[in-house]
């Protein structure tokens, strides 16, 4: 359940989670108020399900991920 | 009327306009058809009107390929055949499951609404939308998804042999005859007319029956059996001059268990797919690959449902499987699945918890699914005969089920899609089960005991045994009812077409008489 747990993290918007968002974003989002956290949630999910909806997905242990997700998972380890 | 053959003289013979040799959901639908019509049908039936484990015996034969039923457990052989346990679910073909038929959905649309009343289901509306509810909604349909939602009907379920057995009673020109048993096909010389049946007992007792039309009505592996057996004249059998008959053999392969599913407990869309009882039916959802995908993916018909495993805690809870799904495994299979499922679910459910609690902001629901499909068509999946006679001194079948080398993929192709159309939706993720994981769905696979194909329709008699009317090529007046005429097979369970069917059959039978 390694990736699995991880991609659950992801899905709360971890500080690792948002590793992949540009510098500037990302040092906002760490001193997010609650507005500019939901906004970055917000776009997170708006990119998955885009990548859902274009099937860019990826497996991980069976899990289908969006390519997005995958690559948080993947900096999580 | 009904009349048990073993107390008829010897040497008897009936006489009718239409012989009819079966009586289960396509013999008794058609007889009764064309009784009302004015018809005199004589409706021939190897059982009684209960379960005889002599007469049930006859159906015993040899699997030789995929893992099978035995032959002789997978049927019923008594007033209403199969309908005796089948377990009633019902959906109307598409346009798509048609393809490759010589016949389209205008063709037996016509006849869905009738078979809809005689299989006793609600309104007749395969609108997903229509079967929405507060609490249990299709999927929001989206431009590019790749499944679409549709609804399986279920019937009582109704057995055709109790339900409609005061009306075979009193029928006017309608006779039953109980434990009789077809033992060979009387053709003429060129084979070109069917001129009488030679009927027995159990107890040996024989007789005879001739009409201007004869419908075998036996089952998708009887009916094979029957032909086969019948080779007096064509020495390969009636109806196999292409060596086409028995080929195409198949059945519905489902697998319980192939993905697990983590959406919100309390989804709408979620309960779309548990039956339940709605303006006078009881319906189900199910999510089928749209035409479009399954064109490009070269994917067969397939159902997906999607049930919960009950329980949000963080232990896992206790788990049953619904009493449908229970209902179609042995016992010591619903037993294995439930422990599988239980360590499944103990696996999966604290994280679960942890991201349903914070983001969903509910208990996780914690789902598997039930994949169901008609692969496509394969001469090398048949029936022939094989070794050994039964009581009654006609050959034994051997059945050689086939299922493609790429049925796993296939099956998990299909969960990848549902992952992907969730996650575009938001409404949960997919893990598609494997040996990989740890839990291999192979190991849960089994059959819906739908036997068809076995004399498919084709226009061409070099690649099918019976025409677009249901009439076998080459024989004037012996015609085919059941499921063994389908030639492709959709997804679901074939009764309700193949009442559909029978009463297109009677159609035709009556425009032959004018």
């Amino acid at each position: 359940m390694r990736y699995t747990r991880r991609f659950l993290l992801i899905c709360l918007g971890c500080a690792s989670g948002l590793s992949l968002m540009p510098r500037h974003a990302r040092a906002r989002a760490l001193r997010a108020t609650p507005d500019e956290l939901a906004a970055t949630l917000h776009r997170l999910d708006a990119r998955v399900r885009g990548e859902f909806a274009s099937g860019t997905t990826v497996q991980l242990n069976g899990w289908v991920l969006s390519r997005t997700e995958a690559r948080l998972c993947a900096l999580c380890r | 009327m009904f009349v048990d053959a073993r107390k008829l003289s010897k040497n008897f013979t009936i006489d009718a306009d239409v012989c009819i040799v079966g009586a289960g959901a396509a013999g008794i639908t058609l007889a009764r058809d064309l009784a009302a019509r004015n018809r005199t049908v004589a409706l021939i039936e190897s059982g009684g009107i209960e379960y005889d484990a002599d007469t049930q015996a006859l159906y015993a034969g040899a699997v030789v390929g995929h893992d099978f039923t035995p032959l002789d457990r997978d049927r019923l052989r008594f007033l209403g055949g199969t309908t005796n346990h089948w377990g009633g679910s019902c959906r109307r073909f598409d346009a798509l499951d048609l393809e490759g038929w010589p016949i389209g959905l205008d063709a037996l649309e016509p006849f869905y609404r009738p078979a809809h009343e005689i299989c006793q289901l609600g309104p007749y509306d395969y609108e997903p939308m229509d079967w929405s509810s507060d609490d249990a909604r299709p999927m929001p349909a989206a431009t590019g998804a790749n499944l679409k939602s549709g609804v399986f009907h279920y019937s009582p379920p109704t057995r055709f042999g109790t339900v409609y057995r005061n009306d075979l009673n009193s029928a006017e020109g309608l006779s039953v005859y109980l434990n009789a048993n077809l033992i060979d096909i009387e053709t003429s010389d060129s084979a070109d007319r069917v001129t009488g049946l030679r009927l027995a007992c159990l107890d040996g007792k024989q007789f005879r029956a001739r009409a201007r039309h004869y419908v075998l009505a036996a089952g998708g592996i009887e009916n094979v059996r029957l032909l086969l057996n019948a080779n007096r004249v064509q020495k390969t059998g009636l109806g196999n001059q292409f060596d086409q008959l028995g080929r195409y053999f198949m059945d519905h392969p489902y697998v319980v268990g192939g993905a697990t599913v983590l959406a919100a407990a309390s989804s709408p869309e979620m309960r779309f797919f548990t039956m339940r009882p709605m303006r006078g039916a009881t319906i189900a959802g199910y999510l089928a690959a749209t035409d479009e995908v399954r064109r490009r993916e070269h994917l067969p018909p397939f159902a997906i449902s999607i049930f919960t495993l009950g329980g949000t805690g963080a232990e896992p809870a206790p788990v049953a499987l619904p009493p449908a799904i229970r209902s179609m495994l042995s016992e010591a299979r619903a037993n294995k699945i439930e422990y599988y499922l239980s360590r499944a679910m103990a696996e999966l459910e604290k994280p679960a918890d942890w991201l349903f609690d914070k983001v969903w902001r509910e208990p996780p629901g914690t789902y598997t699914t039930l994949y169901i499909c008609g692969p496509d068509p394969d001469p090398q999946s048949r029936v022939t005969l094989g070794d050994g006679v039964d009581a009654l001194g006609m050959r034994k079948i051997r059945l050689d089920w086939r299922l493609p080398d790429n049925f796993e993929q296939q099956m998990q192709r299909a969960h990848e899609l549902l992952g992907q159309d969730l996650g575009r939706a938001g409404l949960g993720r997919v893990r598609i089960e494997s040996s990989a994981t740890g839990h291999d769905p192979m190991e849960n696979m089994n059959h819906g005991h739908h036997h068809m194909g076995t004399t498919r329709m084709h226009n061409d008699p070099r690649n099918g045994v019976v025409d677009a009317d249901c009439r076998v090529h080459g024989i004037g007046n012996l015609f085919i009812a059941g499921s063994s005429v389908f030639t492709t097979y959709a997804c679901d369970d074939p009764t309700m077409t193949i009442v559909a069917l029978a009463l297109r059959l009677s159609d035709h039978l009556k425009s032959l008489d004018t």
